[in-house]
């Protein structure tokens, strides 16, 4: 009983993370178009302090690289929390051992991973750029939690699909 | 598989219905079903030795292993 109210409240809030980055990522590919029509709007891009707008009209090409990489992530993002809403809206307590879970959660590995790859690479090339171009600073702030996250996750999906087979086998002894 | 269920040979050759047999080895008529139409992945020694006992047969008039035929 506790479980299931636990796993209610986190549907929720998955539910709310979820709509939250979609207006993010959206607001962000928005921005990036907008930009082309009017470079002022690039200011709106935020994720770090860097200037996005002197980025955007002095050095288009690495504004493009650099806006790629966070709308990238974005919507990765978004991708994931989606996973994650899915799973606990389908995931039952009683016969908790389905394949559409366990394939739900190595997506959910999967993203992680393509996450931090697509973070690590961003980040080298902002690092990259910083050398070369003024107002260029920080990074994407993509850590070597998702890393472990994604590693984790994995784990747990894997260990999901051995218990769905042996649930299947089990219901299916005579 | 390469394991073939002969159950319904058997059941034939008794001229006994799946349902008698699922009374007689109270076993329920969709297991058995299983057990026939050749999707069990297992089978329990007291199950084979029930329906044995009551089909007065051997395991191996129920359980047939065939080479598989390689897939082109």
């Amino acid at each position: 009983m506790k479980t299931e109210k636990i796993l209610e409240i986190l549907k929720i809030v998955a539910w709310i993370t979820f709509i939250g980055t979609a207006v993010v990522s959206s607001i962000q590919i928005i921005a990036f178009v907008i930009s082309f029509i009017s470079p002022d709007t690039a200011k709106h891009i935020k994720w770090t302090n860097m200037n996005f707008a002197n980025l955007r009209i002095n050095h288009v090409r690495e504004y493009v690289f650099v806006s790629s990489f966070l709308i990238i992530i974005a919507i990765l993002n978004v991708q994931v929390w989606q996973k994650v809403k899915d799973v606990l809206t389908k995931i039952n307590l009683k016969n908790p051992f389905s394949m559409e879970v366990a394939l739900l959660l190595e997506d959910i590995g999967q993203l992680l991973i393509s996450t931090w790859v697509v973070g690590y690479i961003g980040e080298n090339y902002i690092h990259w750029l910083a050398k070369h171009i003024d107002g260029v600073s920080g990074g994407l702030d993509i850590s070597f939690q998702y890393l472990f996250c994604a590693g984790i996750v994995y784990i747990i999906s894997q260990i999901f699909k051995r218990g769905v087979e042996l649930q299947e086998e089990s219901e299916l002894t005579v | 598989m390469p394991i073939i269920v002969n159950l319904d040979v058997m059941l034939a050759k008794r001229k006994m219905p799946l349902s008698e047999l699922s009374e007689k080895v109270d076993i329920t008529l969709s297991n058995l079903s299983i057990l026939k139409t050749g999707k069990a992945k297992a089978i329990r020694f007291s199950t084979l030795e029930a329906i044995c006992e009551v089909l007065n047969c051997q395991p191996g008039d129920i359980l047939e292993f065939a080479f598989e035929t390689e897939k082109l």
